[in-house]
């Protein structure tokens, strides 16, 4: 857990107070909450389904020599759904990988803040220019009218890419709010002590 | 300005920016200076992803890892290699070598296997009269043991990234894999019978019952090996019949498992995939950048100007990635710099198999190496020690698999014995 005050790691959970400085965090909100299970519900229905899908095919290969039409490019798919998903989440849960260096060295205090809203700053920045590019690119894919063939059905591949900007946009704004919340703690330090 | 812009980025990257916005700023920099526009950096992703064939084995497999790891596996495949191994002149050292191998190489080298096994391991350890040093670092440094076995992640990200087969990969790592254990096998028995620790007793009927009980997890690298290289099956296959296979012995068989457990799971594991694949595309276009301006080749230049053997080259190359294993994480260091030298090593008349195992032998020892290899972070948290006295308790561990590591770079034999032997593709 982040302590929304001081900025430091602690055991615990939501609405336990943080031992260095007494600030507690809240839970999510409503809102927060509805969108953190859709993304859990979907990447789980799509990992599920991407692993029944394979094994199904395996059996139609073995038992009836079969296959599913356009399988393996779904299956190829469903794996940018579960990247891009997962990467949203990893930015919800802070499991970002990073050279936390400095972090480890000045582990609470302004230059622990201040490191963090650079580099927060940075993230959001950098996956806005994402978030643009990967629009542009879906837009462009849609105009092209290209299909993929799933079963009977031909999904338009534009609908497939779309996850690329869904998981940068939830990148770019959990790393917003971060940065609001960093700049917040060096603006009002020790706002509950 | 351009160096300057350099320069920032790789200042944020050590103010703690996370790795793939600090990739993606290089590629979008890389990407401006050749004019190209910032949508052609998400085709590289896109069509990597729907192209490449292997790639989603990766979620697939950490999924099942990471069932595994939530069970009470652990405690089953300790107690297995506790009677086979237990007996052993530092039998319990070598008992929690073997259970970390087999963890790190279904979990990936995440951190889990310190985690999981730490527990476990390190009380009984210090029952067993093992020094707290020791302990210590044998429980550090072996957090990433069994990296070199199939199907950890690394190996095959690497084989994704080289685009060299993986099936070979796997059989490549296998006997440098033991060879590493052994090492450190000996070693801990040499220590053990110094420091007079205590070795536990076996018998038959101890190790029959405790093969039976673990016997369903113990099924899993049998048919992992007889899948792959039988040829019976694709590498997807088999992680789908693996998640498939841990789900049915961990929930319906152990009943280690409540089904009411499985989004925690779900979330957990693919929080892993998601911030390495996120990481990977960064990395991916970064690469696509470099290659289009020829980076690689600008490097060999300069590397063919100072050095000119192959035997230098393996030296140089050996000292670059520890430091890059320690600094980078396997992931980052994989994606970024695996494609710079595979076509560098290719001029010394590297093969990219045994170069993939030099690799990723020097990352798994970079997992451990002063100042902030990921296992020492881990181990810091998870037995509360402070991190210079881990620095300390290590340092024994990476000589040895140092020199470990020398004898892989220089005995291509090892890597590639197997797959000449059985004409493995």
């Amino acid at each position: 857990m982040r302590c929304p005050v001081c900025g430091c790691d602690f055991e615990g959970r939501a609405l336990e107070a943080c031992p260095e400085c007494g600030g507690v965090v809240t839970p999510p909100g409503p809102f927060l909450k509805a969108v953190s299970f859709v993304e859990d519900a979907a990447i789980s229905v799509i990992l599920i389904g991407m692993v029944l899908l394979v094994l199904v095919q395996i059996i139609l290969r073995n038992f009836m020599a079969t296959g599913i039409a356009g399988g393996s490019e779904m299956v190829r798919h469903m794996v940018l759904w579960v990247a891009f998903l997962g990467a949203g989440i990893a930015a919800r849960e802070r499991k970002h990988i990073k050279i936390d260096l400095f972090q480890r060295i000045f582990r609470t205090g302004v230059l622990r803040n201040l490191s963090e809203l650079v580099a927060e700053l940075f993230t959001t920045a950098v996956c806005g220019v994402l978030l643009y590019a990967s629009i542009q690119f879906v837009l462009n894919d849609r105009t092209s009218e290209t299909v993929i063939p799933f079963f009977s059905v031909m999904i338009p591949v534009w609908m497939l890419e779309v996850v690329i900007p869904i998981g940068y946009l939830a990148v770019t704004l959990r790393y917003a709010a971060y940065t609001g919340q960093s700049a917040l703690r060096i603006l009002k330090p020790r706002r509950l002590a | 300005m351009i160096t300057v812009l350099v320069t920032g980025i790789f200042l944020l990257a050590f103010l703690g920016a996370p790795m793939f916005g600090v990739l993606a700023a290089f590629a979008l920099l890389g990407f401006h200076l050749s004019d190209i526009q910032s949508a052609a950096l998400i085709v590289d992703i896109y069509s990597q992803f729907s192209n490449n064939p292997v790639l989603y084995t990766v979620p697939i497999f950490t999924f099942a890892g990471f069932i595994l790891a939530e069970s009470r596996a652990s405690v089953r495949v300790v107690n297995f290699s506790q009677a086979i191994l237990g007996w052993l002149p530092g039998g319990l050292a070598i008992v929690s070598l073997v259970a970390c191998a087999f963890f790190t190489t279904f979990t990936g080298a995440s951190g889990v296997t310190i985690i999981a096994l730490g527990g476990l391991l390190y009380p009984a350890l210090m029952k067993g009269k093992y020094s707290d040093n020791f302990s210590l670092g044998l429980l550090t440094t072996s957090g990433s043991l069994g990296l070199l076995f199939f199907p950890s992640l690394p190996i095959i990200i690497y084989g994704v990234v080289a685009q060299t087969s993986i099936t070979q990969l796997f059989a490549a790592g296998i006997i440098p894999g033991v060879f590493l254990m052994i090492v450190l096998a000996v070693y801990s028995s040499f220590v053990a019978k110094r420091s007079r620790t205590v070795e536990t007793k076996t018998s038959l009927a101890e190790i029959g019952r405790t093969t039976w009980e673990a016997k369903w997890e113990l099924f899993i690298p049998v048919m992992l090996m007889v899948g792959i290289f039988g040829g019976y099956v694709t590498l997807g296959e088999i992680a789908s019949i693996m998640v498939a296979y841990t789900f049915l012995v961990e929930v319906f068989v152990h009943r280690d498992i409540r089904i009411r457990k499985f989004p925690a799971i779900v979330r957990e594991s693919m929080v892993l995939v998601g911030a390495i694949f996120i990481i990977f595309s960064s990395a991916l276009a970064l690469t696509t950048y470099m290659i289009d301006a020829e980076i690689p080749m600008k490097i060999l230049g300069i590397i063919q100007a100072h050095i000119s053997s192959k035997f230098g080259f393996l030296v140089a190359l050996n000292v670059f990635l520890l430091f890059a294993g320690s600094l980078m994480e396997i992931y980052g260091a994989l994606v970024v710099v695996v494609p710079l030298i595979v076509p560098i090593a290719q001029e010394y008349g590297i093969n990219p198999i045994h170069l993939g195992i030099i690799f990723l032998t020097n990352l798994e020892i970079g997992y451990s190496m002063p100042p902030v290899g990921l296992n020492l972070i881990i181990s810091c948290i998870r037995f509360e020690k402070p991190v210079t006295s881990l620095y300390r308790a290590c340092l024994p561990f990476i000589l040895i698999m140092v020199l470990a590591l020398l004898v892989i770079t220089y005995v291509p034999w090892m890597s590639l014995a197997l797959i000449e032997r059985f004409g493995i593709r």
